[in-house]
């Protein structure tokens, strides 16, 4: 490959992206591709918003993602994926989660339907590059609210195919968490891959 | 961490975090001490040397402080071992003192100092770019071009001190810190772990009369650094042409990828500088030659431009130096920042990738940080909200309470609905500011909110000063049992040391009666009740005596009691809201705001608890006036409670 992937993820903290990206950056070094998952730590990961910046290539200099460079935006939350739309083109594929949390600031924050969100988004992306999974209720049917990460992860892998070492993939999900945990995690993650493959055509 | 699966390996390659890539090169140059206070983006440099330090059979500590850190490493290496210490750039302002001195005395084995700046101010009370510590002190300044280079540089960093017998900073930034990177292994060399101490009074007491000497030997050893830096591997002149730029620190990569976006990687000339402190003039010399313009790229101050500069006036060099009037100063250096300075230097044009949009919507919520669903901050902030609108009510608006604040998790009890905190300054000053407010504001109540690591760092010797000037004011210590901000290191009041081993867990409570406060409280944030009790108690004590009083509250953090519960197989309870008893009155999710309650939908105002977000805590059950907030199901209490302790 000779162009650099530049894939942005975001959520809001605690929803598990620095272990998402983290997972996405070592499968592409499986690959044996150069990569960088630029984070945010600290402050920000008290419920704040999250941005990761991941890129993938032959040779990878620079920690961040410009506005307007995304391929990609990965998300765990509606708003937030609104939030960061700015680091995407005409051409950038959005994978998003469709759950919306609201920040805790009675009296400053207007609740918001994710139906509306989600017309805004539709008229900003281009069809046919606005891929929804409903992540966080695929995760809490499992049993797992807490692997709606992986959920994403797993919508996002038949788009990464070609950058990803997949069985590398596999197995590192498999490693996610402790004991009953690991398996929902994996299960999370495949529910992930045949969501995009059923509903969008987008297969391994 | 992945820091640990390299041990034992001299070779192949692992993607670790920009501060894994600074602790493995440290290893591979055989560090043997390593002292630090956590501080963002520093931490993971030092945590993951302790998680490896028995491994290695090298010694790690959390220190109280940057200053005691720098101390102890310091005092490593003038005994013979390799030492570093790590602290974020403000940490270095509280170190300063020994930091002068090191660069007086020297050092006899490497002694590697890094500093991890936070332009952007991610984390931080301000921007500060440390390299002008360097000019200042006479200590070099090492940074990383990029990500994948900084195992190297810290490698070559300690060597650079060995040989000079110098300290070395090395200056990190939160995108080099905090991005994971592909990082080759390298041999390890073996740490010498045992040290050797030559007396030599007159190199390491700072007396005036030998003070005055190595002053004059100082400046004549900086001359020699320049020179030696000259040659320094990360440094190199790249491409050719009449154009230079001079890309210093992580701005090389911007730089670089900005060229490349350009179409002109090669045809313009970059020097890539590693050593922004002392400016190497013979190095800088020769990228100048044939030059008509240059363009100096950096974060933060014009420290390389305006060494440069005086470089080129003194060699007679008439040519155009542009820097900060394209760069600019403020925030971290973007691919659109150094694009745009790179073009109109360059004089071209470029269409860069539009953004699909420019502005975020109004629909979409500020989302600033806030405590943690099960933070035992909440409900202490949600008693001295109710507390200070009391004192309001009664003694009158002008009288409500002042809340001096601190560095931690605590600082977010800025926000709505709690608006307790009315300063930050810096670590320690929500106690040296109350000595101060206490003094010239009368009967007006200031309440000092203070965490249990802050406390111990920066919060004992103002703490001592209000005993001893007698300033009557409320300290209230937040002991979640950790220093949670950082991501849970353990401090003195832990009892566990930073590689995993008891130590004496020092009370914050022993700590305030030795040093003469006579009211001295401890309180559990989950008994309401009590705590609010307590705390009246203290206002009247204070109001009565003209004293300083002190409160602990004691309860585990949130994240740390769940991991631990994790850790030994325990179903997190969860907390269901039912709906029959529910009246909306949306006290949970308004006036104690825990992120996992909201209300039910736009037009219902009951409130439903989010199972994602929940933690157990139970303590939102305790204030639902209705009672209609329970638990999913039965859990084992005394066994959830032991987690929290």
């Amino acid at each position: 490959m000779a162009r650099t992937v530049n894939i942005v993820v975001v959520g809001v903290g605690g929803q598990g992206l620095l272990t998402l990206s983290r997972i996405l950056a070592e499968a592409a070094m499986a690959r044996g591709l150069d990569a960088l998952a630029a984070e945010t730590h600290g402050l920000s990961q008290r419920g704040g918003t999250v941005i990761v910046h991941v890129r993938i290539g032959d040779e990878v200099h620079a920690p961040l993602i410009p506005l307007g460079g995304a391929d990609y935006i990965l998300s765990t939350e509606l708003s937030e994926t609104v939030r960061y739309l700015s680091y995407a083109n005409r051409g950038t594929k959005v994978i998003t989660n469709t759950k919306v949390i609201l920040p805790a600031l009675p009296g400053l924050v207007k609740p918001i339907e994710p139906r509306e969100v989600l017309e805004w988004l539709r008229s900003k992306v281009g069809k046919g590059n606005l891929y929804t999974i409903e992540a966080s209720d695929i995760a809490a049917g499992l049993g797992a609210p807490q692997s709606t990460n992986m959920v994403v992860l797993g919508a996002a892998t038949p788009f990464l195919k070609d950058v990803l070492d997949l069985g590398y993939l596999e197995k590192r999900v498999a490693r996610v968490g402790r004991g009953r945990i690991r398996e929902l995690n994996l299960e999370a993650f495949r529910r992930g891959i045949s969501y995009v493959c059923e509903r969008y055509g987008v297969c391994l | 961490m992945s820091l640990a699966r390299t041990i034992g390996r001299e070779s192949g390659k692992e993607l670790l975090l920009g501060n894994e890539a600074i602790a493995r090169g440290a290893i591979e140059a055989g560090v043997a001490v390593a002292a630090a206070y956590p501080g963002t983006p520093s931490t993971e440099i030092v945590e993951a040397l302790a998680r490896v330090a028995k491994d290695l059979g090298i010694y790690v500590e959390w220190s109280t402080n940057e200053k005691v850190a720098f101390e102890v490493a310091y005092a490593a290496a003038t005994a013979g071992a390799r030492s570093l210490t790590a602290m974020k750039h403000v940490g270095l302002n509280v170190a300063a003192d020994p930091f002068f001195s090191s660069a007086y005395t020297g050092v006899e084995e490497s002694f590697v100092i890094v500093s991890a700046d936070d332009p952007g101010m991610w984390s931080s009370q301000n921007e500060q770019d440390n390299r002008i510590y360097g000019l200042h002190a006479y200590i070099p300044v090492i940074e990383a071009p990029r990500p994948k280079d900084l195992k190297d540089v810290t490698k070559a960093a300690f060597e650079l001190s060995s040989e000079l017998k110098h300290p070395v900073m090395l200056r990190s930034t939160t995108r080099l810190s905090h991005t994971r990177v592909v990082v080759e292994l390298g041999p390890i060399r073996r740490p010498v772990t045992r040290g050797r101490y030559i007396k030599n009074p007159s190199k390491y007491v700072l007396v005036p009369a030998h003070a005055r000497r190595m002053r004059k030997e100082l400046v004549e050893k900086w001359g020699r650094i320049e020179r030696r830096l000259e040659d320094f591997p990360f440094n190199a002149v790249e491409g050719e042409g009449k154009q230079l730029i001079v890309a210093s620190g992580v701005s090389y990569s911007y730089v670089r990828e900005a060229l490349e976006y350009l179409g002109l990687w090669g045809r313009v000339k970059v020097l890539k500088l590693s050593t922004p402190v002392p400016l190497p003039r013979k190095l800088v010399l020769r990228a100048v030659e044939g030059v008509e313009k240059i363009l100096v790229v950096e974060e933060l101050e014009p420290v390389v431009e305006d060494q440069l500069k005086r470089v080129l006036f003194d060699e007679g060099v008439r040519v155009e130096v542009r820097g900060k009037d394209l760069v600019g100063y403020l925030y971290e250096m973007t691919l659109d920042r150094a694009l745009s300075a790179v073009a109109k230097f360059l004089g071209v044009d470029y269409t860069s990738p539009e953004p699909l949009v420019t502005e975020v919507p109004s629909f979409v919520p500020s989302r600033p940080p806030q405590l943690c669903p099960g933070c035992p901050y909440r409900p202490l902030f949600y008693v001295l909200r109710r507390i200070a609108n009391m004192i309001a009510t009664r003694r009158g608006k002008e009288l409500e309470p002042i809340f001096t604040g601190d560095i931690g998790c605590y600082t977010l009890g800025m926000n709505p609905p709690f608006y307790a905190q009315d300063t930050t300054i810096c670590m320690g000053a929500s106690i040296g500011f109350a000595n101060g407010l206490s003094h010239v504001l009368g009967d007006r109540l200031v309440i000092a909110v203070i965490g249990d690591s802050t406390f111990f760092h920066a919060g004992i010797p103002p703490l001592v000063n209000a005993v001893y000037n007698g300033a009557p004011f409320l300290v209230v210590v937040l002991d979640n049992r950790i220093t949670a901000m950082t991501g849970h290191q353990p401090h003195p009041g832990t009892g566990m040391r930073a590689t995993g081993e008891e130590a004496p867990a020092i009370r914050i409570e022993d700590v305030a009666r030795a040093v003469g406060v006579e009211f001295v409280e401890v309180v559990d944030p989950f008994d309401l009740k009590t705590m609010q009790r307590k705390i009246m108690e203290a206002v009247d004590y204070i109001a009565e005596h003209r004293k300083p009083a002190v409160v602990v509250v004691r309860r585990a953090c949130a994240l740390l009691a769940v991991a631990r519960a994790r850790a030994a197989g325990f179903e997190i309870p969860r907390y269901v809201v039912d709906l029959d008893k529910c009246t909306g009155c949306g006290i949970c999710y308004t006036a104690f705001a825990c992120p996992a309650i909201s209300q039910l939908s736009l037009k219902d105002k009951r409130a439903i608890i989010d199972p994602e977000l929940c933690t157990g805590c139970g303590v939102c059950a305790v204030i639902c006036p209705f009672d209609a907030i329970r638990p999913e199901k039965e859990y084992d209490k005394e066994k959830w409670e032991s987690f929290w302790r």
